[in-house]
């Protein structure tokens, strides 16, 4: 489960965000984006601790592209290092959040092929 | 019930050809992590300098020429395209190292080919422009960065640890192409998904030792 504990702590980063960066107080949505974010970013990573949401992780990588997608909208120059942390933070968690939470176990699906043909002469000789 | 069917489970150690090792090995994964962390650091350490965090840059060989390096128009070229210095792209780069190389168990080539396959492209190709765009830089800025260079070597160092395991894996859905003759089959076994024909392809590819001598590489 490291990945996951991985995304929970970048996750607690970006709720930090707007206080490390010191967003500008009238700058709500870069508030509202770093707290939400961190917020489902945290969310996301707990509930893959069900076994019933297990790959809810996944949407970590869809957050991490919006993250990452938010540099991309002003021109080169101008990016800030609020939006330089939302890129890497992005990038980052895309990389966490792709690797499936019984990391270093071989997956279910193919202990059971393997269990299934090991119980199965027939089919493991076919 | 399934706790104990699982318990018998698939050899974890099994040695894929071409190799008398397994390239999937914590030997070999937590190697490549080990040196992919170092470049982690150093590429760290540039950046700190690249978004002025810290005021200069160490380098006992070409002294100031690391700081024009770090700070010349194919640098900031650079970072307009990515949007962050250079060596933070750097250091992502090798923490996707970091990472891939630690997912997944000892026989990943096999059960999570898309794994290797993501570790590979982040290794190998990005590995070997990166080191070459490195070692361009004495004729595009007229100057050398030790520690760029530092980093130049292990990116090939890591490429030499790395191809081991994606050739074995590359040779499984090559097996597998070789079998069925079905884009399909090669698809859904780079997603990890077990079928017949994927079984056999492994069973093609491992070699027959004695599972204690696998284990100990």
């Amino acid at each position: 489960m490291w990945p996951r504990h991985a995304e929970t702590a970048l996750g607690m980063w970006l709720m930090l965000s707007p206080f490390i960066f010191r967003h500008a107080a009238d700058d709500v949505w870069l508030w509202c984006n770093d707290l939400v974010s961190g917020f489902a970013v945290i969310s996301c990573a707990l509930l893959s601790y069900l076994a019933a949401a297990s790959k809810v992780h996944l949407l970590n990588v869809a957050i991490g592209l919006w993250l990452a997608a938010g540099a991309f909208m002003v021109p080169g120059d101008g990016v800030t290092p609020a939006l330089q942390n939302e890129l890497i933070i992005g990038v980052t968690l895309m990389m966490f959040a792709i690797i499936p939470s019984p990391s270093t176990r071989p997956p279910r699906a193919w202990l059971d092929h393997e269990s299934s043909r090991s119980a199965d002469p027939d089919q493991a000789r076919a | 019930m399934t706790a104990n069917r699982h318990q018998a489970g698939p050899d974890l150690h099994a040695v894929p050809e071409p190799y008398d090792y397994n390239p999937s090995s914590w030997f070999q994964r937590v190697r490549v992590s080990l040196v992919a962390a170092v470049g982690f650091v150093i590429a760290s350490y540039m950046a700190l300098y690249q978004w002025r965090l810290i005021g200069s840059v160490w380098d006992p060989v070409f002294g100031m020429q690391s700081a024009q390096v770090l700070d010349s128009d194919v640098s900031h070229m650079m970072r307009r395209w990515a949007r962050m210095p250079d060596a933070a792209l750097g250091a992502l780069a090798y923490l996707g190292d970091i990472i891939f190389a630690l997912a997944g168990s000892t026989r990943r080539w096999q059960y999570r080919p898309w794994l290797v396959i993501l570790f590979g492209l982040d290794v190998i190709p990005l590995g070997i422009v990166s080191a070459v765009l490195v070692f361009c830089q004495g004729a595009l800025v007229g100057a050398w960065c030790f520690l760029c260079l530092c980093t130049a070597v292990i990116s090939l160092v890591l490429v030499f640890l790395a191809y081991d395991e994606v050739w074995s894996c590359l040779l499984y859905l090559w097996r597998i192409w070789r079998k069925s003759r079905s884009l399909w089959q090669v698809c859904q076994a780079i997603a990890g998904r077990p079928s017949q024909v994927a079984t056999e392809a492994a069973e093609s590819v491992i070699q027959r030792r004695p599972t204690h001598v696998a284990a100990t590489r």
